[in-house]
């Protein structure tokens, strides 16, 4: 028996940034392995663009600008596959922010590397991440010389990227250890011979290197960084730990936020036995007879980039048509400029009254479009349950509470009895306000 | 960040506070809520609320949450003390630019203003708050800091909204201000608490007059209900409909314009929803930036992102008392933290490094000014080089809990902790403000009868 349409439509929201009505029914019938086999293949995906795309001169922020609405663009119109949802959840993973770069060329780099290396091993997608200049500079490592321990980076890399914090996972004394690894992993800086232009570029400058033994993680040695990263992943240091921490964010993100420590443990026992292969763990999560649990479904809400995308791969409308970064970033999510190191939240973090009045801003300017564009058009030859339906259809809900369609059908009769002309906008703007909708 | 003009600042200020509704507006202001047939409940709700708040003189309690772990050694600290100046070294602050107030211990050179308001005996510093640390990092602290649970456990929810689930009386009683979501200390299991933006734009479900959109209101509201869905279906459902009910009322403090620096817009929007008086008795404000491993000095101003961070608090608590109507400024309690302090030791890259004990500010005329709690000594530091703690965080928490919100520590922290007698009735009239903000207050004392007339219900 193979995936029905709110199966096809739950894999797509989750594994992929959704797909249209149509887009799902292509799924229908198919096994899980197929199904899921076939997101997980990305070779056919669109190539991607060079930095000159985005290149503003001077100004820094147009470039982000430019390289969020490529970004939004590319989420709603590429074929679905798994690689938009996971570059957004490594980008999550691996926060870094311009704001602080201050040079979106280096942010746009190291997009390119979670592209590239975000299908493969944890620990090399790390070592790239790690010594990319966007990072170094993000978490201070561009200063964290000898004699000078700067612990910013060493922290997160333990506590954010890798271990996870919690008793017993890494101590105060694994900080100043790690810190003293890293010291010389900079960045070339201000030289003479840049004419003292700030060189972004990383270098390793050993008369800044803390030489010596240091004790990390309980092991006496001359620690250097990338021994540092073998550590982290190795099944006899901290590898045990990183794969927990890793597989249970990447199940939070994908399935759930309440996982049980017994499905942590499997999901991360393989993938510390693959090698920390990303792709085979996301595959395995996926795979989960709990991901495709009917309780699973609408469990997660989603984020503006996934509201947004969603809205505007059903109406067509790409970033040119409006504003999307400024739109997203009232929702609280601004591309490239995650709040903090620890990356953006999940489903409480999302809902405030200040975040619901830029959601329902956009649905109320948007719906000024419908009849122009013809979103849900032509209405008036139906019963109510039949608009009802439409509008369920066009946003792809498949599964509804009886009060959120007695609801949307009130809208539709009280609209067509009092103010009929209004049919050309409000069943469009009622469908985007169904909590459904704004649900994963 | 660059240094700001108080002055121009004031003026644009003085040309459209949040002055009070004059008649004319007011009665707009009422039929056009009355008139709304879809917010025939709420409205109401909302302006019982406002006749019950009207005559209170509750405590009214003002979260700063600095965050990023501000350096309170360098905010507040002896700086001409050697050992300072040894372990500080070119970030030391230099003692002549530096706001002294007794006991050898001064404000940074930025905090001018808070200074002038300790010496008036508005401002209490409790020194070396902390927690048992078991580890430095921002966000195990800021949410160990914000949930303060009773179990131990991160997270779940904090402690203003334990104390909001048991005490809230609608919507209003607890704002987050600056539209960056209901921080963690704020999260009740229940309590609804209203996430201001920034800038309003146009604040959907506030157009209670307009027919065309009350079919829309509606049902929204009925999607908001509890229903047989998934949780969190549920849950995007309330807050839609919530901030269809909210958008009214808050409304009216969008009107003037706020001013650009982000945290005095914050500050000055948390003064005009006070003023607006619905019963309001937590707010938080954000000020991000303080995790300052870099460019403590320096930095794109010059002067060092410390120092502008500070300067634009300064200016923010300035002006958020001056907007405040003098009934409002009676009531407020403003209380400054942070999630820890910064390592004694300077890191070399003019920067400093996550560190424990921090300095708690309060500011108000309820507040008791002076010092309290030991200051770490600077020549007994723990292990790392670290200042000791010599107050358990949640005593202060304590101490707000029962001294300004009016309950029993143990109902909201799990058990007692002993309070510091440090919130009481108001102290001297604010004589010593600036001149400035004085004519601003008096303007505003001026249309008290505006304010009397808005805020007494007429039906």
């Amino acid at each position: 028996m193979g995936l029905n349409r709110a199966e096809a439509a739950h894999l797509l929201r989750r594994a992929a940034m959704g797909g249209t009505t149509a887009q799902i029914d292509t799924f229908v019938g198919l096994e899980r392995p197929q199904a899921v086999n076939r997101l997980l293949n990305t070779s056919n995906n669109p190539a991607l663009p060079g930095w000159g795309r985005f290149d503003s001169g001077d100004k820094d922020w147009v470039a982000q600008e430019k390289m969020v609405e490529w970004w939004v663009d590319r989420m709603v119109t590429a074929p679905p596959t798994i690689e938009e949802k996971l570059t957004l959840f490594l980008h999550d993973h691996f926060a870094t922010a311009r704001d602080k770069v201050e040079d979106a060329r280096l942010m746009w780099d190291q997009h390119v590397v979670l592209r590239q290396h975000g299908q493969g091993s944890f620990r090399v997608l790390l070592e790239k991440i790690s010594f990319g200049s966007a990072m170094l500079i993000y978490l201070d490592n561009e200063s964290n010389v000898k004699g000078a321990e700067q612990e910013n980076f060493a922290r997160e890399l333990m506590e954010l990227f890798t271990i996870g914090n919690g008793p017993g996972r890494f101590t105060e004394r694994d900080v100043v250890a790690m810190a003293k690894a890293w010291t010389g992993h900079n960045t070339v800086g201000r030289t003479r011979e840049n004419n003292w232009q700030y060189d972004p570029t990383y270098v390793f400058k050993p008369e800044e290197h803390n030489n010596t033994t240091k004790t990390l993680f309980g092991i006496a040695q001359n620690w250097n960084a990338k021994d540092t990263l073998n550590a982290l992943v190795d099944p006899s240091i901290k590898g045990p730990l990183t794969a927990q921490y890793f597989a249970q964010k990447m199940f939070k993100f994908y399935v759930h936020t309440n996982p049980s420590p017994e499905v942590i443990a499997q999901l991360s026992g393989d993938f510390l036995a693959g090698g920390m292969n990303i792709k085979s763990l996301l595959r395995d999560i996926l795979m989960l007879d709990e991901f495709w649990d009917k309780n699973t479904r609408y469990a997660l809400v989603k984020s503006p980039a996934e509201f947004m995308v969603d809205i505007m791969r059903r109406t067509g409308l790409r970033s040119a048509d409006d504003s999307v970064w400024w739109r997203m970033q009232g929702m609280g999510m601004s591309l490239f400029d995650p709040p903090t190191v620890a990356g953006w939240g999940a489903n409480d973090y999302w809902l405030s009254t200040a975040r619901a009045w830029s959601k329902s801003n956009y649905v109320n300017n948007l719906k000024w479009q419908s009849d122009k564009r013809g979103w849900l058009q032509n209405l008036d030859h139906l019963t109510d349950d039949q608009v009802v339906n439409v509008i369920l259809t066009f946003f792809s809900i498949f599964e509804v509470s009886d009060q959120t369609r007695d609801n949307v059908k009130v809208l539709v009769q009280t609209t067509r009895e009092e103010r009929p002309w209004a049919m050309k906008y409000e069943p469009f703007a009622v469908g985007m306000f169904m909590p459904e909708v704004q649900c994963a | 960040m660059t240094e700001f003009d108080f002055d121009q600042l004031a003026t644009r200020m003085e040309r459209d506070p949040s002055r009070p509704l004059n008649l004319m507006e007011r009665r707009r202001f009422l039929q056009g809520a009355l008139a709304a047939g879809g917010a025939a409940v709420a409205v109401p709700t909302m302006f019982a609320e406002q006749a019950a708040a009207q005559a209170s003189t509750d405590t009214i309690v003002v979260t700063v949450t600095l965050a990023g772990g501000n350096d309170g050694l360098n905010t507040f600290g002896p700086f001409s003390n050697g050992r300072y100046r040894d372990a500080r070294r070119n970030l030391a602050i230099n003692p002549a630019a530096a706001h002294p107030v007794g006991d050898n211990m001064s404000f940074h050179p930025s905090l001018r203003r808070l200074a002038t308001r300790y010496r008036r005996g508005d401002v209490a510093v409790v020194r070396g708050v902390g927690e048992p640390l078991l580890d430095r990092s921002h966000f195990s602290n800021l949410a160990r800091w914000q949930s303060a649970n009773p179990d131990g456990k991160i997270g779940g929810t904090g402690w203003i909204g334990r104390w909001l689930d048991a005490e809230a009386v609608g919507q209003f009683s607890g704002l987050a201000i600056g539209g960056r979501g209901v921080p963690l200390h704020f999260r009740g299991n229940n309590a609804d608490v209203t996430d201001l933006p920034r800038r309003a734009g146009a604040l959907y479900g506030s157009k209670r007059t307009e027919q065309r959109d009350q079919r829309m209101y509606r049902a929204i509201r009925q999607m908001g209900k509890e229903a047989n869905r998934g949780p969190w279906v549920n849950r995007v459902g309330q807050v839609n409909a919530q901030a269809i009910d909210a958008a009214q009322a808050v409304s009216q403090a969008y009107k003037a314009e706020l001013p650009e620096e982000r945290l005095v817009s914050d500050m000055v929007l948390s003064a005009r929803m006070i003023n607006l008086n619905l019963g309001t008795r937590v707010l938080n404000v954000w000020q991000n930036g303080y995790d300052t491993h870099d460019n403590q000095i320096g930095g794109n101003s010059g002067v060092g992102d410390h120092a502008d961070l500070l300067n634009e608090l300064d200016v923010a608590l300035d002006v958020f008392f001056s907007t405040l109507t003098p009934a409002m400024a009676e009531r407020v309690v403003v209380m400054v933290y942070s999630e820890f302090g910064r390592r004694v030791e300077a890191n070399g890259s003019n920067g400093t490094d996550h560190g424990t004990a921090n300095h708690v500010f309060f500011l108000g005329r309820r507040v008791k000014g002076g010092l309290y709690g030991d200051p770490p000594p600077l020549n007994q530091l723990d292990d790392r080089g670290d200042l000791r703690v010599t107050m358990d965080f949640r005593d202060v928490y304590a101490t707000v809990i029962e001294t300004a919100l009016g309950v029993s520590a143990a109902s909201v922290l799990g058990q007692g902790y002993s309070t510091l007698n440090l919130i009481g009735e108001p102290s001297a009239p604010e004589s010593a403000l600036s001149q400035r903000a004085n004519e601003i207050r008096a303007l505003r004392e001026k249309n008290a009868d505006d304010y009397l007339l808005l805020h007494t219900p007429s039906f």
